[in-house]
């Protein structure tokens, strides 16, 4: 049961870590766990591993130079 | 529109805060409008609204999150007009109604890392934009931009407590279409299964000699 426990709390730890929703003092705790306990480690790494690979399967459009210049044309024409 | 004497100064802070963030907003857009040339008026709409707003920005402070604040009402208050919404009870509706404060905190603690192994690129942005609009919204906000619970709770005007339980269920969700489209691309969880493997009795050697 303790286990049981030990892993929930863990588990919410990572997840807060990455949604960056630690007080420092608990987050500088969790990252000396993460340093020294390779139980930590290893839910550290598989928590940023699945993040980073939302972030970069997702759809992003492309290079927005075009856009970015269109909003300065909307805006200069605008104050004309 | 900004007075002459500080337009200058206006025009310094829309081009070094405000305007670094276009491919954000842009990416944010498109996952609310599912449309790239939508998304781009969109996108449009925002940066006109923040720069007729602009002495309303306080310089250095958090541009990005006003920017998505601004482009979240847009598409609330403009977009979401033009398209035809036919006559139905929404799903929408009944999550915010099911909306709770709570302090639950979901990762992705139980998703296996070698789904990502079985898709072909456009799965996490098909599972993303199935979800109802407003846990896609929390989605994009936390795990795709890194904004903060605070951030979002003032971004779509909910309290803290709403932007976490919204996370928890939109994660769970999420989860559970990219297990299913890693499944139909060839992916079986073996976990549990290797247990049951290794409960069956091993074979003596007569026996695997008979076969």
């Amino acid at each position: 049961m303790q286990d049981f426990n030990d892993l929930n709390e863990l588990k919410k730890q990572v997840g807060m870590y990455f949604d960056q929703a630690l007080d420092p003092q608990t987050r500088d705790e969790f990252l000396q766990k993460v340093n020294s306990d390779p139980q930590y480690q290893q839910a550290y790494q598989h928590e940023h591993s699945i993040r980073e690979n939302l972030k970069k399967l997702i759809h992003r459009p492309g290079d927005p130079s075009q856009l970015i210049q269109a909003i300065k044309n909307q805006i200069g024409g605008k104050e004309k | 529109m900004p007075n002459k004497p500080a337009k200058a100064q206006y025009d310094a802070i829309f081009e070094k805060e405000l305007l670094p963030h276009v491919g954000a907003l842009q990416t944010f857009a498109y996952h609310l409008t599912y449309n790239q040339e939508d998304a781009d008026d969109l996108v449009q709409e925002t940066y006109l609204k923040a720069y007729r707003f602009i002495d309303k920005y306080e310089k250095g402070t958090n541009a990005k999150a006003w920017l998505f604040k601004i482009l979240k009402n847009a598409y609330i208050n403009e977009y979401r007009k033009k398209v035809k919404q036919p006559t139905k009870v929404d799903f929408e509706d009944i999550v915010a109604f099911h909306d709770t404060d709570d302090d639950r905190v979901s990762g992705y603690s139980d998703l296996r890392e070698e789904i990502f192994l079985h898709m072909m690129g456009d799965e996490v942005t098909t599972a993303i934009n199935s979800l109802p609009i407003d846990f896609r919204t929390v989605i994009l906000l936390c795990d795709i931009e890194g904004f903060t619970y605070e951030e979002i709770a003032a971004i779509i005007d909910v309290p803290i407590g709403t932007v976490r339980s919204r996370l928890f269920r939109a994660r769970n969700l999420l989860k559970e279409k990219l297990t299913e489209y890693a499944r139909q691309h060839g992916y079986t969880d073996v976990r549990g299964q290797k247990k049951s493997k290794r409960t069956t009795p091993a074979k003596t050697k007569d026996q695997s000699e008979e076969e």
